[in-house]
């Protein structure tokens, strides 16, 4: 097999490149380190398995969260690529161990980044030779970012380690400013980017005032009956997704359920399973749900609630359409949405008292930070009322530093940033929900892209309408439900029996 | 009408007749490997709920209490952490659902999940092979349950259809044997081809059941099936044959290591002093063994005089308090070891 094209069809069974792909494989196969950003619902994990399979070495990959990770690894395996591996700390001692003794026989090695600061996994992927090293939702390492993750800084340092391999940090949603932060944090020089625009043509855009929290339903109903195909709704609050959905059911809405970080992993895969198959027609959802999730004919995407950042809208309506047509994004905002928001950023930052208590505590016990640190996690997070995000936060921040006696000053004035750049980030995306400008051009500006745009089915600010964008809706045949259940036919039919009666 | 949480948990309550804490509550329901939780389970008769939430928070646990309390179907013992069902109590859960009688929680609670990941996989895989398609999205991720079924399949080379006949077969034969609620809950949780099984959500609210109701049927399902694989496995070859290597004992590790000590012949003060522990903990073990095995010889331990006068004493107190006991039995020299013993071995006789 010579071309890329070839390879395309051979292994993955497409005919034509999505626009940017070719681009970053080719970039990679003639050894380029590499910065891509990507829309969400573009094919980014093919910009690292097509070369995976040209380099003929294995492909390290590190993903944010574990749940994504297996939803890849899970999609890999399903297009019959056997060579998988998840690494992480679902994983027994025992389990660990024999899959860092066989490393060099996978092809896909996905990695947690709490695993790969540990000493004896590095030694591990050092005796074997890494062709291709990706971070997958690269902008985590940013700490100006909107989804921070402390973990994804030791990536610099254990990429040194591993000899520096070539490398593919991707990421769908990242402004200028971030991806010199992710470059900077990496410590590559010569790494080269390719950008390709936010904006998804197919996506038609709308925002909607609305002056109470009943009018929002009322509309909700409205808007949900009139499209058809396949939906996610999504709220700030598990609360808020639950009881949504019953009020749904309850208006004769049937094939709707909810998903949030609250339930039980086994019934969060029942749902998503459900949604994918079309047994489920819409989801009501916290933003816990979507990442991995590859469903291409998602028609619409709605916010109940507003989200905190232009970053996470774009990520969340990016899951709309990724079948190429014509979908539809709405967002219902009325006055005073924005205290949501802000109140979950609050959250996420500990405040100076609660920084300066923990500190006290390891000040007094003197000890090995990280040996503490851990085993206290329930006493301190109950004594000055931490919850597990801003632990961590804390946790991350002190154990990177060599001595405890170091003033935390530093630290302090990082929440202190975070917490005005997080209210500035907010304002940016009120600033857009209220204006009246063209909503596109507001979001490629927001990405500081030069992108000129020009979308027949853009925008309510264009004086599209919902009805207009119907007319180009794709035919869709929506299923119906079952009417009665009878569970030796259902069985029977499960693993095809014949001619049982009932 | 009380959510069958606080079904369970008014049921426990009333079992401990008010000689425990809440805290004993939460140890049983999660299903704590302790002797002390281990004995109460069967002296207070709780072997069926033992172990049937292992989730449980103690958030869950103050919130339920609370709610009993509100709904005075509970009341403090002396302003204490102890509870007592009260009248009005007693009526709620006289006409609630009865607790599911073949829960055994403390024989299944291991095993239980395991079983369910394995056959709801297999179900899974088998239902598509059959469709002729070999490309789906595992609905359990857990890659011991993807492995051994994997494995079960590789060593079973039996033809798929045929293979899917029998499992027809043997699960209809199960599910013929129980209620209309019991057969309708286990199938809308399975997944195949065509059909992605249901949350437990999902399924109370098309039966109008209450969620933990069902949660409990289907537990009660699972345990109720396990049992009769294991007394006829002849009439379930293929069943069996998936849970083979789940026939563990019931002992803890340690207390297995401890009774091979004491079938060498060794006291209890030699075994505390070659594997390093206190001889309370080698004690504990004990217990639990006679526990699991009432036949256990014990004289060694207790003499058959003493035996016997501690289970006047109880019979006399109706108490299964060892405080009581022992005072009651002050001028003997008898320990709580020794009372401890005589209880595991009576059970449930008193």
């Amino acid at each position: 097999m010579n071309s890329l094209e070839e390879m395309l069809e051979h292994y993955f069974g497409f005919t034509e490149f999505r626009p940017g792909q070719k681009e970053v494989i080719s970039s990679l196969l003639a050894g380029k380190h590499l910065l891509a950003m990507l829309p969400t619902g573009t094919g980014k994990s093919l910009c690292y398995q097509l070369p995976t399979y040209a380099l003929k070495k294995p492909t390290l990959i590190v993903s944010p969260l574990l749940s994504l990770m297996q939803d890849q690894a899970e999609q890999l395996k399903v297009r019959g690529e056997k060579r998988v591996l998840t690494f992480n700390s679902f994983l027994t001692l025992q389990q660990k161990k024999a899959a860092l003794s066989q490393l060099s026989s996978f092809r896909f090695i996905f990695i947690s980044p709490e695993m790969l600061a540990l000493d004896y996994v590095i030694r591990a992927i050092q005796q074997i030779e890494i062709g291709l090293f990706v971070i997958d939702e690269a902008h985590c390492i940013s700490q100006w970012g909107y989804d921070f993750r402390p973990d994804y800084l030791n990536l610099g340092e254990a990429r040194q380690k591993l000899g520096e391999p070539l490398t593919l940090a991707l990421t769908a949603t990242a402004t200028e400013e971030v991806r010199k932060d992710i470059i900077e944090k990496l410590e590559i020089k010569d790494m080269k980017q390719i950008v390709s625009t936010v904006d998804r043509h197919n996506i038609a855009l709308f925002v909607e005032k609305l002056s109470r929290y009943e009018e929002k339903l009322e509309r909700l109903v409205q808007l949900v009956q009139q499209f058809s195909g396949s939906g996610i709704i999504y709220f700030s609050s598990k609360k808020a997704a639950e009881s949504v959905s019953e009020y749904l059911h309850n208006q004769g809405i049937d094939r709707v359920a909810y998903y949030h970080g609250g339930m039980e992993p086994d019934q969060r895969m029942l749902i998503q399973q459900q949604f994918i198959t079309g047994q489920l027609r819409m989801i009501c959802a916290t933003s816990a749900f979507g990442m991995g999730v590859n469903k291409p004919d998602i028609r619409f995407v709605i916010h109940f609630h507003l989200p905190a950042t232009m970053e996470s809208y774009v990520q969340e309506i990016g899951r709309a359409g990724r079948d190429g047509e014509q979908s539809a994004a709405v967002l219902l905002y009325s006055d005073g949405d924005e205290g949501l928001p802000l109140h979950l950023m609050e959250q996420q930052l500990p405040t100076d008292a609660q920084v300066e208590g923990v500190h006290a505590v390891l000040l007094k016990s003197g000890e090995g930070m990280m040996d503490i640190l851990k085993p206290m996690q329930e006493q301190l997070c109950q004594q000055f009322s931490l919850n597990e995000v801003q632990f961590r936060m804390i946790a991350q921040f002190l154990a990177t530093k060599q001595d405890v006696a170091k003033p935390i000053e530093l630290f302090k004035q990082y929440c202190y940033t975070r917490k005005s750049r997080n209210a500035q980030k907010l304002d940016q995306l009120l600033q857009w929900v209220r204006g009246s400008a063209c909503r596109r051009v507001g979001i490629v500006q927001y990405f500081e892209e030069n992108q000129a745009v020009n979308n027949p089915v853009c925008c309510d600010c264009c004086g599209m309408s919902i009805e207009q964008v119907m007319e180009r809706w794709p035919h869709i045949v929506e299923r119906q439900q079952a009417d009665s259940f009878y569970w030796k036919r259902e069985l029977a039919s499960i693993l095809c029996i014949k001619g049982t009666k009932e | 009408m009380a959510n069958y949480l606080q079904v369970i948990i008014l049921h426990t309550i009333k079992k401990f007749q008010g000689e425990r804490s809440i805290y004993a509550i939460y140890h049983m329901l999660q299903g704590k490997k302790s002797s002390q939780t281990i004995q109460d389970a069967h002296l207070f008769r709780l072997t069926n709920v033992f172990g049937t939430i292992p989730h449980f928070t103690r958030k869950q646990l103050v919130d339920t209490i609370q709610n009993l309390v509100e709904h005075d179907w509970i009341t403090a013992k002396q302003n204490s952490d102890v509870f007592i069902i009260t009248q009005s109590g007693e009526e709620e859960l006289a006409q609630c659902e009865p607790i599911p009688t073949r829960l055994n929680g403390w024989k299944y609670q291991n095993v239980a999940p395991v079983f369910w990941g394995r056959l709801n996989l297999l179900i899974q895989t088998l239902s598509h092979i059959v469709h002729n398609e070999t490309k789906f999205y595992p609905i359990q991720r857990n890659t011991k349950i993807q492995q051994s079924i994997k494995q079960f399949l590789q060593q079973n080379r039996q033809n798929r259809e045929l293979m899917a006949q029998h499992l027809y077969e043997e699960l209809t034969d199960l599910l013929e044997r129980q209620s209309d609620r019991h057969q309708t809950i286990f199938v809308r949780k399975l997944t195949g081809i065509n059909r992605v099984g249901q949350t437990f959500d999902q399924i109370s609210k098309t039966m109008q059941l209450d969620e933990w109701y069902v949660r409990y049927v289907f537990l009660e399902s699972l345990h109720w099936m396990l049992a009769e694989i294991e007394k006829t496995f002849t009439q379930y070859r293929l069943l069996s044959s998936l849970i083979r290597d789940l026939q563990q004992s019931r002992l803890t590790q340690s207390t297995q290591t401890t009774l091979q000590f004491i079938q060498a012949g060794r006291t209890l003060t030699e075994i505390a002093d070659i594997r390093r522990l206190k001889v309370n903990t080698i004690e504990d073990h004990l217990v639990e063994i006679v526990l699991v095995d009432k036949q256990f010889p014990i004289d060694k331990y207790v003499t058959s005089a003493v035996e016997e006068k501690i289970r006047q004493v109880m019979k006399k107190l109706q108490t299964k308090q060892l405080k009581a006991i022992r005072q009651s039995l002050a001028d003997e020299a008898i320990s709580f070891f020794q009372i401890r013993l005589v209880l595991a071995k009576a059970g449930d006789e008193l």
